[in-house]
């Protein structure tokens, strides 16, 4: 298949999927018990008449197959509808919600990707020895440490140093924007730590085992025998080889590290996408988890996209 | 000292210090950028923080500053027809004036009403204003206000005001004869017109008029931003959701001049780290503090309160006529048998490490002359507990779990996320003890939107649960708690499903009985009512546990704690000590 094909099908592919995952979100929490009326209108002096007023307000009075035309159209002019509860647009609360997150997320995987090539590369060029040990023995362990716990704990260790709670210190007087940047990076630390730590061990095992894989090319035993320098081979002839599964899965965790911010986020008190997340499962505000889970879907959708072209681009077998 | 490294002397950036904030003139809105400057300049130059590298409230020991509060329950709205939680409702007491407060002892005084009079009909309620006050904008404030407020809850009070309706109970309207004098006027003689009141904010009605038209939901959906037009002690200056909320000094309050200058909410969503922020000085203040934080942050050096609370915990038993799977729960000798099994004094002990008292009633003690004494928790007896179902006709089974009409003694017990870690361990206590008398129950548990869910079941009828764990927070008047037990509560506060007609008419007696004395017989009575017929097990008291630094004094006793939301007591008079 040529690569104009390929391309085609997987937009296809991908704009299909979009759709699926947007009335799967639809339907979900409308099939999930509790009820965001329920909740809203159960306050003193709450009536039935509270209730219907509410209903309406929210449009849950209308069968729902309307409430689904009603929810596609709003979409398609990119209206993603109001907060039930704080009764703002919810695309204004995305919008702040993972403008705080990616920061946090893109700063934590670039963190556990430069851990994970030097510990992946030295756990290969030194395999079967305590480096190699030493290195994935170390990133399983932090893989497998729950994330919400690795949090608490830093935060003991390292929390009568760094700030352990939102994003900023709100007690600041009028601060500089150095002051501000600089009091937002000693915020980021602690939650950045945190993700680099748990990720960064699934980075480790792939570039290790791509690596073992390319060292043993004939190529590279080429070039050593042509004289090529431990860094000379590694730089030049082994990591660009290596490359491939290591972007793909930088660009697919991406995805999922967004929509898995949320222990961080609740640990850290950050205000960002999964906490908001959180906060609207438990108060049932549908129309700020379709927001949620629509930007989530959509991001990890197109970054499959992404790491699929990439690896189209990488290698054009794969296209094949 | 213990608590850490001093952020100050560790170089940490400036720190929000001050006396109050900079005043605004009429129409015009100060930015909170602004504000914080205007806040640091009077600060910096008149309580001592000297230094462009700042200072902190807390270290300076002046009564200028500004208290540092961390809390894990969170705001979801300043709008206060949309608000839900106590930590709103406590802001709105600081922020806006009400008619009435409570003090300290629990009695009513004054606050925006100097003084007030009723009918001898008991009809009509008139309430002489304090002259000359006005708003944090410069606006009059004045009956019209107050009129406006109670007017617009009682127009739209099945709907958009639902969450109000409940202070203006029976009003048929309320005038402003003038300035300084509202009258409200009531459709038939109410109890606790003060009480009702008291929890009503007066709203500036050249603010929210604009949104009393309609069906009136617009009140319901402006989220009212920040900074807040403001007639209390303090103005809300910064709002921003789950992460701050900063109350300034109103300089237009008509009150006298609270020692802060101003104080901050910080919302976190873990205990833990609320109280390593406590520990490392990034907070002043933690409210409530975990128990299992007590001991430690106390033997780091810092104060720790403890004091009886309006919070309870129950076992909830579903009386629901609509429960068919198991009819035996609608038997009081069941019913009597399980409170029998409960230990309280263990459940205090090993889940709540002593930090409650036993509980009884649904009306705490804390609550003063309505507590009816003579309920009281029966001793923990298992063996008279299995005499009772043995009695009853539920003999074990094979497998040690007893049968009632055909089917084991074994059911599911909701508990909401909101019970906690100490809740479920209080479930594991009974869930043990419940198994030595043959009955076996398998914890449910469920965020609390699901858990009322599987509460009312379809229909709001209570069909399917059998048992479940949660508790409630009372007010200082039992009017709340005991509606919660009548049947026009069904699907909404009910979550028992008990229905009794005796009890609704006693109900009604005590909501129109306006001598105390004659009110608090009905009440005592209908706590009687509700402990014979067990739709709850109150199991317990819970405790109100706060820590601050020692750099602070001052703070009122509260059964809510600091953030009480219906006295103004907790902070009024909180200074630095100077150390």
């Amino acid at each position: 298949m040529s690569r104009t094909g390929h391309l085609i099908r997987r937009l296809l592919a991908t704009m299909v999927t979009i759709y699926v995952v947007v009335t799967l979100n639809f339907l979900l929490f409308r099939v999930l018990p509790g009820d965001a009326v329920s909740n809203l209108s159960r306050v003193p002096g709450g009536s039935p008449e509270l209730s219907a007023a509410l209903r309406r307000q929210f449009g849950l009075d209308q069968p729902l197959w309307e409430q689904y035309w009603i929810y596609l159209g709003r979409l398609l002019h990119g209206d993603l509808g109001v907060s039930f509860t704080t009764q703002e647009p919810v695309g204004d609360r995305l919008m702040v919600a993972f403008g705080n997150t990616l920061p946090l997320v893109a700063a934590g995987l670039v963190l556990a990707l430069l851990l994970g090539l030097v510990t992946g590369t030295l756990a290969a060029w030194f395999r079967g020895g305590w480096v190699d040990r030493l290195s994935t023995s170390t990133a399983i362990a932090f893989y497998s440490v729950p994330t919400h716990f690795l949090g608490l704990l830093l935060i003991l260790l390292l929390g009568n140093q760094l700030p352990t709670q939102g994003m900023h210190d709100e007690f600041l007087i009028d601060p500089t924007w150095a002051a501000r940047t600089a009091d937002l990076v000693r915020h980021m630390v602690l939650p950045v730590v945190t993700i680099a730590l748990i990720v960064f061990g699934q980075y480790t095992l792939v570039v290790r085992s791509s690596m073992l894989e390319t060292l043993g090319d004939d190529h590279v035993l080429t070039a050593r025998a042509l004289g090529a320098g431990p860094v000379r081979t590694l730089t030049k002839h082994v990591l660009p080889n290596a490359m491939l599964p290591i972007t793909t899965l930088v660009a697919l965790s991406l995805g999922g590290l967004i929509g898995g911010s949320i222990l961080v986020e609740t640990v850290f008190s950050w205000p960002g996408a999964g906490r908001a997340m959180y906060e609207s499962v438990v108060q049932r505000d549908y129309p700020m988890l379709q927001g949620v889970f629509l930007v989530l879907t959509i991001s990890v959708v197109t970054l499959n996209l992404l790491a699929d072209l990439l690896s189209v681009r990488l290698d054009p077998r794969v296209a094949q | 000292m213990p608590q850490g490294i001093n952020l100050l002397s560790a170089g940490k950036q400036p720190i929000y210090c001050g006396s109050h904030l900079g005043t605004e003139k009429e129409g015009e809105t100060v930015k909170p950028r602004t504000t914080l400057t205007a806040l640091a300049l009077v600060g910096l130059l008149t309580a001592g923080c000297g230094g462009s590298s700042g200072a902190s409230s807390q270290n300076k020991g002046n009564s200028g500053s500004v208290l540092r509060v961390g809390t894990t329950f969170t705001c979801n709205s300043i709008n206060p027809f949309a608000s839900t939680g106590t930590t709103c409702a406590m802001i709105f007491r600081y922020n806006y004036p009400f008619l009435v407060q409570y003090t300290g002892s629990g009695a009513f005084e004054g606050d925006l009403a100097t003084k007030w009079t009723t009918s001898g009909d008991k009809l009509n309620w008139t309430f002489d204003l304090r002259p000359g006050a006005k708003w944090s904008d410069g606006k009059p404030l004045t009956a019209a206000d107050v009129a406006f407020t109670i007017n617009t809850i009682v127009k739209f009070r099945e709907g958009a005001t639902a969450s109000e309706a409940s202070s203006v109970k029976n009003v048929k309207s309320a005038t402003a004869p003038t300035a300084n004098q509202v009258v409200v006027t009531y459709q038939k003689p109410t109890a606790n017109v003060l009480g009702r009141l008291l929890k009503m904010p007066v709203l500036p009605a050249h603010v929210w008029e604009k949104y009393a038209t309609g069906d009136g939901m617009q009140l319901k959906q402006t989220p009212n931003p920040a900074p807040l037009v403001a007639g209390g002690p303090y103005r809300l200056g910064k709002y921003t959701k789950d992460q701050i909320a900063l109350m300034e000094a109103n300089p237009n309050w008509y009150g006298e001049k609270p020692k802060l200058s101003g104080f901050g909410l910080q919302f976190f969503t873990s205990p833990d780290a609320m109280v390593n922020a406590l520990k490392n000085n990034q907070i002043d203040y933690a409210a409530p503090l975990p128990i299992t934080a007590a001991k430690p942050v106390e033997q780091a050096g810092f104060t720790v309160s403890r004091q009886p609370g309006f919070r309870f915990h129950d076992l909830i038993i579903n009386q629901s006529p609509h429960q068919k799977a198991h009819p035996e729960l609608r038997n009081a000798g069941v019913r009597e048998a399980f409170e029998l099994a409960v230990d309280r004094k263990k459940i205090i002990d090993v889940a709540y490490l002593g930090y409650a008292t036993p509980g009884s009633s649904i009306v705490p003690p804390v609550t003063g002359d309505w507590y009816n004494p003579a309920v009281k928790p029966i001793t923990f007896d298992p063996a008279k507990a299995a005499k009772l179902l043995d009695e009853a006709g539920y003999r074990p089974g094979p497998d040690g779990i007893r049968v009632a009409g055909g089917k084991p003694m074994s059911y599911e017990v909701i508990i909401p996320d909101v019970e906690g870690g100490e809740g479920e361990r209080a479930l594991q206590i009974v869930t043990e003890d419940f198994k030595k008398i043959g009955v076996q129950l398998k914890p449910k548990p469920a965020d609390n939107a699901t858990a009322f869910d599987q509460l009312t079941g379809p229909g709001k009828k209570y069909e399917q649960f059998t048992l479940s764990q949660w508790g409630w927070i009372a007010q200082r008047d039992p009017d709340f708690l005991l509606n919660g037990m009548t049947c026009a509560q069904w699907g909404s506060w009910n979550d028992t499903g008990y229905c009794d007609e005796e009890y609704d008419k006693l109900y009604d007696q005590q909501a129109a009985a306006v001598d105390d004395k004659a009110r608090q017989a009905i009440v005592w009575q209908m706590q009687k009512m509700i402990y014979d017929a067990r739709p709850y097990i109150v199991t317990h008291y819970d405790d109100v546990v706060e820590g601050h630094s020692t750099r602070w004094t001052g703070f009122g006793q509260s059964p809510l704690g600091i953030l009480d939301s219906q006295s103004r007591q907790g902070l009024l008079s909180a200074t630095t000590t100077g150390s």
